[in-house]
This record gives structure tokens, C-alpha cells and sequence, in this order.
């Protein structure tokens, strides 16, 4: 027989641990005109910061074709930034496809693929460890070079530290050193 | 129990914004004409200032600009090194082909229009392909030194035109707090 865990699941230990951080994920969604730039953006709210740990994402690949076709080329690239201090995170214009996974998807609007349906892609996180700061953003500035519309989505993997329990814990701590 | 880039347990109670450890991605297209001559690439990445760099993973994409040419089907082997700027030294003995720390494939090229919002894509695109696996590298490039990578590309028996390659750096810039800037 063999016990699976370790260690006993203590959920008084969890739900307490919980307070100080837990996981949390954050999503963006946007569609890029044809042909045109737009900045996407993710806020990070007042409750506390925001640890990113890994990416995932996808996006179409569509061109124009009454109304459109899927090509299967990428025509999205994008640069990620911090928003609390314009910090930027990669150095130019980084295609989708190196970086977020499954990636490729159809497109209900597509009439056609003019190349191999996208399935049964491998799916790899892209590791991405970085606080952001509370009542930040991350800002997502995408280019499109279709002339045609293309949506992508990003899943931003992390954990969130409320601000208040945070300090609250710290000041116990101090506390409990004094006495 | 989460650990930063170097390795030390991240203190979730106690954490500095401004000193931390950055992601950050190098990514640069090059566009080859491969000739019957083997050709090198240098590519050279003066670091932020205040920052050394970790090099986590590499990446990398190529794809021919001529599908019908002859040996299309079999592109030009790509080799790469990397330089230890730091002490002045390569890091393997000679250059070793591409698709043996990664899995650039072939993803193809397609000319399309010039895209009025980038003017630095050279009018192609590549076909979007999932991510796929890479090795990790931890190579650590300190403070004021250059990353360096070189792409030597093998010769062919016939011209088989534009050869494009992407490469990305995926790693940490890691602040050096000895700089006045980091007190």
C-alpha cells in the first residue's frame, strides 16, 4: 500500500497560508485590427502584488479572404511592459509564436485553412518570474501585419500577496521577536 | 517554496520592486543570402546598465524565402557559439548545429505585404508554429560585458537564396547591487 502523500493535508495550515498568498490568474483578450498596432493591458489591483510565474496563450492567423482564411502564418508580434514604470520587458517586437503556448487556434470566422489544421499542440509554459507592484499594469502592446483582424489571448500564471495581510503578518512577527 | 532565477527562496513578506530579477527576451531576425561560401553572423547585445544577464533558453526559427528552389527541402545547416565575454573565452569547442539545443525546424517563409506598422520584419512571415522544446543554457554574462552569438552558416552546393533566421534570448537581467545606482 502505498500513501500517496507525504506529508498529512493539514487544511487549517492551508487556509491560513492562504491568506498571506494564493494563486491567481490573470487574462487578457483583445483583437488587433488589420494592418494597425494596439496596446492591451492587464490590471493589477489595489488588493496586493502580483507575482507572475509563467505565460500561456493563443491567437489567430487570419487574412483577408471575403471574409477571411486562416494561413497559418503569424502575423502578431507584441512587446510586454511593465506599467508601473515603463520598464520593458523584451527588447523589440516578439512574435507570438516563440513564446506562447498552444498558440495557434481556428477561427469561427475563417472560411478556409490554407494549411494544416492546428491540434494536439504541445502545450509549454513560458516560465516568466516577476513582481508586479499593486495598482499596476501589464501592458501588452501587439502589431498586426494581416489585412485582417487577428485576436489573441494570454493567460499570465501567478500568485497574489493581499497588501493588508501581508503587513499584518509582518507586524506579528515583530511582535512575537519583541516579546 | 519559490526560488528566483539564481536559485535563493524568494521572501514573500520582505521583496524589493525595484532591485528584483527582470525577465527579459533579446529577439533579432536575420536575413541571409546562403551562396555556395560559408558565411558567420555576430550578433552582439550591449546589456542594460546596472544588469548582468542569466541566459536561461535560446530559441530560433529559419526559413527559406524560396520554397521551389533546389534543396529547398533541405535547408542550410545553421551553427551556433556562444561567447564568454567575460573572461574572453568560447563556451564549446566549435560551433555545434542548431537543432541540437533546440527545434528550430522549418517554418517556412511566405512574402507578404510590408506592414505600414513595422518597417522591420522584411516583408515575410513565418508559419506560426507551436512552442517547442528547448535546453536550458544558465550561462551568466556579468555587468558591462557583451552577450555574444554567432551563426555560422555551412555552404551549399547551389544558391538556394533567402535564408531568415529568428533567434530569441529568453532570460533574467540580474541587477548588480555592488553600483551606487542598486544603494
Amino acid at each position: 500500500m502505498l500513501n500517496l502523500f507525504a506529508k498529512e493535508i493539514n487544511p487549517v495550515k492551508i487556509l491560513k497560508m492562504q491568506n498571506l498568498q494564493y494563486q491567481e490568474k490573470l487574462f487578457l483578450e483583445d483583437t488587433v485590427p488589420a494592418n494597425s498596432q494596439k496596446l492591451g493591458s492587464v490590471d493589477i489591483s489595489s488588493l496586493g502584488n502580483w507575482y507572475c510565474l509563467f505565460l500561456t496563450g493563443s491567437y489567430t492567423t487570419l487574412i483577408a479572404n471575403d471574409p477571411a482564411v486562416d494561413d497559418g502564418v503569424q502575423h502578431l508580434r507584441a512587446k510586454m511592459s511593465d506599467g508601473s514604470n515603463n520598464r520593458q520587458l523584451f527588447n523589440d517586437y516578439i512574435p507570438l509564436h516563440h513564446y506562447l503556448s498552444p498558440g495557434r487556434e481556428k477561427s469561427s470566422i475563417s472560411t478556409g485553412v490554407l494549411t494544416d489544421d492546428p491540434s494536439g499542440n504541445l502545450f509549454y509554459p513560458q516560465p516568466w518570474q516577476y513582481m508586479f507592484a499593486l495598482s499596476s499594469q501589464i501592458l501588452f502592446d501587439v502589431k498586426n501585419d494581416s489585412d485582417y483582424a487577428n485576436t489573441y489571448q494570454v493567460t499570465f500564471h501567478g500568485i497574489r500577496f493581499p497588501e493588508a495581510q501581508r503587513l499584518a503578518e509582518i507586524a506579528r512577527r515583530k511582535q512575537l521577536r519583541a516579546a | 517554496m519559490y526560488m528566483d532565477a539564481l536559485g535563493k527562496e524568494l521572501d514573500f513578506l520582505h521583496f524589493d520592486l525595484q532591485r528584483q530579477q527582470v525577465p527579459y527576451m533579446y529577439y533579432k531576425i536575420f536575413q541571409i543570402v546562403v551562396t555556395t561560401q560559408p558565411q558567420r553572423i555576430t550578433w552582439t547585445i550591449p546589456l542594460d546598465k546596472g544588469y548582468g544577464f542569466l541566459l536561461r533558453r535560446l530559441g530560433g526559427i529559419y526559413g527559406l524565402d524560396n520554397r521551389d528552389a533546389p534543396n529547398a527541402n533541405l535547408p542550410p545547416l545553421v551553427n551556433i557559439e556562444l561567447y564568454d565575454t567575460t573572461r574572453g573565452r568560447t563556451w564549446q569547442d566549435i560551433a555545434y548545429p542548431l537543432r541540437l539545443v533546440l527545434t528550430p525546424g522549418d517554418q517556412g517563409y511566405w512574402a507578404v505585404q510590408l506592414a505600414p506598422v513595422d518597417t522591420e520584419n522584411f516583408g515575410l512571415g513565418f508559419k506560426a508554429e507551436p512552442v517547442k522544446n528547448k535546453l536550458t543554457y544558465n550561462k551568466y554574462y556579468a555587468y558591462r560585458q557583451t552577450v555574444k552569438v554567432e551563426l555560422n552558416i555551412d555552404p551549399v552546393p547551389v544558391v538556394v537564396g533567402g535564408l531568415y533566421i529568428e533567434l530569441i534570448l529568453d532570460g533574467y537581467l540580474i541587477p548588480e547591487m555592488g553600483l551606487e545606482q542598486w544603494q
